[in-house]
């Protein structure tokens, strides 16, 4: 039984078209998207992994080896089984950081080009044995299915052909589907949902073509163990042993293979939109992986009980000619082909992504910022470098000429990637590693591994090392298992000992940090030298072209929900790190990382922006355990505290940029952190902004009492406190006192009433005397005849009348002063005649201590106040000062002028003031009068209302030495006319 | 970070019983399907042991 070529080619053609139709439907949406971002489509795509080597390679080893083929899955499976120590941290960075490669994620890490470029042409050495590998499967499919002889090394110019055109039809796929996104960010709906079209073919395949051999070769799993049970031979080879060494080395290569290869890191990162996708993988893959292993035992046992002589990777086309079954043999092909395919696409295109990022675009063949499409070059190049790296990979396989096997080729492969195993562990690892130790360690184990390895399974070249080997470690027949783990020793060796011997630079430590799974990152709050989101394109014009720096910024805002206008500091750092991410997706980290370090550079300096550092610790992923869990709950309850303190707290950087605002803050402004946080201050509406700026610029450190107005209804007291920190930010505090302002008012005006009810008994005295003299007056009246008396008579009535009014008018005018809802009526008022009615309604007071009041006053001076509340002022004052004195006290009131301003002074010859007391003089409730002789408000109404007439109230003591010290309390007003108010 | 301590003791007890659990597997041919048992276990011992992680904290 044979097939023609043409049959060959068409049945390849056939499926690829197949393959292309899948992919079309699901990038246009046709295919469910419930299908085609499903975890199980994810999971299924990984299957790329599951190249020719777990298809055909595996059962030579398994007729070989026996069980140990099992070490190539678990190797694999061990990678999501094992999935929170490495694969997690990993895909946390390249998710935030667009890295879509191992070389992205190693110059990120490293902070070098020269390690994108290492490891980018490390890996296309690596890599070419097994694109190889998967030709050569297709090519001796083609050889075997043709009825050829059985001897593939001189494999003929037809099947090579066949193979040629298979790579021709596989290289417009991958072009036309790997190329679709220009940003590796993007996920590629058709490639994924294609590579798990491929998974699903090739288990259906081998599935079925392990029913054959179980049911069909065999008479099913009874007879499959009685045939074992006769046949020594399969019994001894199933249960044959590799040396714990060389099973060692398998696991381990298998296990850096699933990490390190482009195209598993690829669909495991680049493709990865979910974390949902990868927790479902993490047992998912080890199932499919199970499932793809099934088939190995009895294909095995059945290409050694029909004795064929076609080579034991083939054994299910084998199977297929034996029974002569066109679709056995047709399966045993699709399987083989669609695990080929599924890997030359997958890899040439992360391959490609790595040779532009990494060798093309910073050698700047392609000039960026001169116009043109630079998304469509992007895209030509990528098809180009595909194009030519499945071509290289055809080369290679004819340069081989069928000398070798396709275990030997996939060893050659996977050994060869373990090299980069080091630097991936290091990543998230090991801050202090350096690219001087991670080169040095690089190219001396590739270089080994290139000897020992590569050169003699390709080339037939044993190189007088190995004899060098057997001398010293003794004749080994596992030579590939000496010469991988020496070539994996001298890397790590060197890597270890240069990092530790040279300087690791601040920008690998920066990087270090991120990428740290202990540590974590402390970014720096820089300032831009930018006003707005607009002035970004403008910058990225030259690197990238105007049409390009639009479209980039535009996407980046758009991301964001950012607005053009965007200023805030906190803002425009965050759309610089998305369009540096952005721009990594498309060019790559290390000229993504050029282009913005060149375009729009941090100014010097800054400080940690803690403000990220909390949210950061706050992330959902971040679970400490040990001393970190106690001290982050310790950090948690001091926020909480912060927050939930009934005093506003607001932090300011020293370039006023608002770096906390707690929820008593929120409350009290109705401005909600989120929205505030990172931007300048003068971004506070009104009237915050002018409130909290005056304060920042201002010398003080406190303002007692300010009153802010965002209801007209509803006014609000606030006093402010700030303290600048070491590292120069401003912290204020700010309280909410209108509670304890209408409080205060409600107490002033008890005070006031109490006050009235003081002087009542000195008033009816007062009143008592005019009204027992007109009493009399009026007597005599009665009997008063001469008109002249009369008239005199009632000249006094008038006299003490007036006096009785006076009385009236004064006590109605204190009792009416100080209710906050009335307006403050400035006018011109006489300032001698204000203290005069102050010293007449003291005086009033009979209980109280008579001391001499003095007023010296021009008679002329006119002030510009509420007389009203001047006269509260005084009778504070003046009261105050009478208590302060003793019986032949004096208290004497002078005001002088100082250009347009009027200074008054209070003197008391009194026992004055203690310096330790008299900054809480003027708060309210102190007092140091006896319990019940003051309510401790009197000069804090003083200081109100001076504050609300727009004038000031200092205090001086001692004004003199000796037991009587003496106090003065100096009031500032402005001074004016009565032309100058009837003017206005 | 959060590591599993199941997962690392997984690992710790895999590295020392693997030469006995070759052994084990290879020794006898009385049940070809051993190693798969092995394997589904584990493949058990994996879901259950990400089944209640959140995406991010696996």
């Amino acid at each position: 039984m044979s097939f023609s070529l043409t049959q060959i080619l068409l049945v390849v053609a056939f499926y690829l078209t197949g393959l292309f139709l899948v992919a079309l439907l699901a990038d246009r949406g046709i295919i469910s998207r419930k299908i085609t971002h499903h975890p199980a489509t994810y999971v299924l795509s990984l299957g790329v992994f599951a190249g020719a080597m777990a298809t055909n390679g595996v059962i030579e080893v398994a007729v070989r080896y026996g069980y140990n083929f099992l070490l190539y899955f678990a190797g694999v499976g061990l990678v999501f089984v094992l999935a929170a120590i490495l694969l997690i941290p990993l895909l946390r960075l390249s998710r935030v950081y667009q890295l879509a490669s191992l070389a992205d994620m190693l110059t990120f890490r490293f902070r070098s080009p020269r390690v994108g470029a290492a490891i980018t042409i490390a890996m296309c050495l690596a890599m070419l044995p097994m694109l190889a590998l998967q030709i050569q499967a297709i090519g001796d499919s083609v050889h075997i299915l043709a009825g050829h002889d059985h001897r593939l090394e001189e494999a003929n110019f037809h099947h090579q052909g066949v193979a040629l055109v298979t790579c021709l039809i596989i290289i417009v796929f991958a072009i036309l589907f790997g190329t679709r996104h220009v940003s590796s960010q993007d996920r590629n709906t058709g490639l994924v949902t294609a590579m798990a079209f491929e998974s699903l073919v090739k288990l259906g395949a081998m599935s079925l073509l392990m029913v054959v051999a179980v049911y069909q070769v065999f008479n099913g799993p009874a007879d499959i163990q009685q045939w074992l049970q006769q046949y020594p031979p399969a019994k001894d080879q199933m249960t044959q042993q590799l040396s714990i060494d060389s099973a060692h080395a398998f696991l381990l290569v298998f296990f850096a293979g699933a990490v390190c290869m482009p195209h598993i890191f690829h669909m495991l990162f680049a493709e990865n939109t979910e974390s949902e996708d990868l927790r479902r993988a993490t047992w998912g893959m080890p199932l499919y992986l199970l499932l793809l292993s099934l088939p190995v035992l009895p294909l095995a046992w059945t290409w050694m009980r029909l004795g064929q002589d076609f080579p034991m990777a083939y054994a299910g086309l084998s199977m297929g000619l034996s029974l002569e079954s066109t679709p056995i043999a047709g399966a045993a092909f699709i399987a083989t082909l669609s695990a080929s395919s599924a890997t030359i696409v997958v890899t040439t295109l992360a391959l490609a992504n790595m040779c532009l990022n990494h060798l093309i675009l910073p050698s700047r063949i392609l000039n960026l910022g001169q116009g043109g499409d630079i998304y469509s070059n992007l895209r030509w190049l990528r098809r180009v470098l595909i194009a030519v790296l499945i071509l290289a990979g055809y080369l290679f396989y004819l340069g081989l000429n069928g000398r070798q096997s396709l275990v030997e080729l996939a060893l050659v492969a996977f050994s060869g990637t373990l090299q980069f195993l080091p630097g991936l562990v290091a990543t998230p690892y090991w801050p202090n590693a350096n690219r001087k130790g991670l080169l040095a360690g690089l190219w001396a184990g590739l270089a080994f591994w290139f000897f020992t390895v590569m050169l003699p399974a390709t080339r037939g070249y044993v190189p007088e090392i190995g004899q060098l080997f057997d001398s010293i470690f003794g004749e080994s027949n596992d030579f590939w298992t000496l010469a991988t783990m020496l070539a994996l020793a001298i890397n790590s060796a060197l890597f270890v000992v240069i990092s530790l011997l040279t300087r690791t630079t601040e920008e690998e430590l920066i990087a270090a940090d991120i990428c740290s799974m202990d540590d974590l990152s402390r970014p720096i709050r820089q300032t831009l030298p930018l006003g707005s989101a607009a002035e970004f394109a403008d910058r990225l014009t030259p690197a990238l072209g105007e049409r390009t720096a639009r479209a980039e910024i535009n996407r980046a805002l758009a991301q964001l929900q950012f607005e053009d206008s965007e200023g805030r500091p906190y803002a425009l750092r965050r759309l610089r790190r998305r369009v540096e991410a952005n721009l990594s997706g498309l060019l790559g980290p290390a000229v993504a990382h050029n282009i913005i370090e060149r375009c729009i550079p941090f100014q010097a300096g800054g400080t940690e922006d803690i403000n990220l550092i909390e949210r950061n610790l706050d992330a959902p992923h971040m679970q400490f355990t040990g001393l970190a869990a106690d001290l982050d709950a310790l950090r948690r309850r001091y926020r909480e505290t912060l927050d939930t303190l009934p005093v506003g707290i607001c932090s300011l950087g020293a370039d006023g940029e608002l770096l906390m605002w707690n929820r008593s803050m929120q409350g009290l402004t109705n401005v909600y952190a989120e929205d505030i946080l990172g931007s300048l201050l003068h971004s506070l509406p009104e009237p915050w902004r002018a409130l909290l700026d005056d304060f920042h610029q201002d010398d003080s450190d406190i303002i007692l009492k300010a009153e802010v107005t965002t209801d007209a209804n509803n006014p609000h007291w606030v006093s402010l406190h700030k303290t600048i920190t070491a590292d120069g930010d401003t912290i204020v505090l700010v309280e909410d006192i209108s509670a304890m302002e209408v409080m205060e008012e409600e107490l002033l005006h008890n005070e006031r009433l109490a006050s009235i009810g003081r002087l009542a008994a000195g008033v009816a005295h007062e009143i008592g005397n005019p009204v027992t003299g007109i009493a009399c007056l009026a007597q005599n009246l009665e009997y008063a005849e001469d008109p002249n008396e009369v008239a005199l008579t009632a000249q006094d009535i008038l006299k003490q009348t007036e006096r009785v009014t006076r009385i009236v008018e004064s006590l109605v005018n204190f009792s009416h002063v100080g209710s906050s809802a009335e307006e403050l009526q400035l006018a011109p008022c006489n300032l001698a005649d204000c203290i005069d009615e102050s010293i007449h309604l003291l005086a009033l007071d009979r209980e109280a201590k008579q001391v001499r009041f003095s007023n010296h006053c021009d008679r002329e001076l006119v002030v510009l106040a509420d007389s009203q509340r001047l006269l509260q002022v005084f009778i504070n004052l003046l009261g105050n000062a009478r208590d302060a004195c003793d019986a032949d006290g004096h208290v004497q009131i002078q005001a002088y002028r100082d250009d347009s301003r009027v200074l008054i002074d209070v003197d008391d010859n009194g026992r004055g003031i203690p310096a330790a007391l008299q900054s809480q003089v003027f708060e309210p409730f102190f007092t140091t009068k006896d319990p019940g002789a003051g309510t401790g408000l009197g000069l804090a109404l003083v200081y109100s209302i001076m504050e609300d007439l727009g004038g000031t109230v200092q205090l001086t003591s001692p004004l003199q030495t000796g037991p009587q010290p003496g106090t003065r309390f100096t009031l500032q007003l402005s001074e004016t006319s009565y032309d100058d108010a009837f003017k206005m | 970070m959060y590591i599993n301590r199941m997962l690392v003791l997984g690992i710790v007890l895999a590295l020392v019983a693997f030469p006995v659990l070759a052994d084990w597997l290879t020794s006898d041919y009385t049940a070809w399907y051993r190693p798969y048992v092995v394997w589904v276990m584990i493949i058990s011992f994996t879901w259950w042991a990400y089944r209640s992680r959140h995406p991010d904290e696996l």
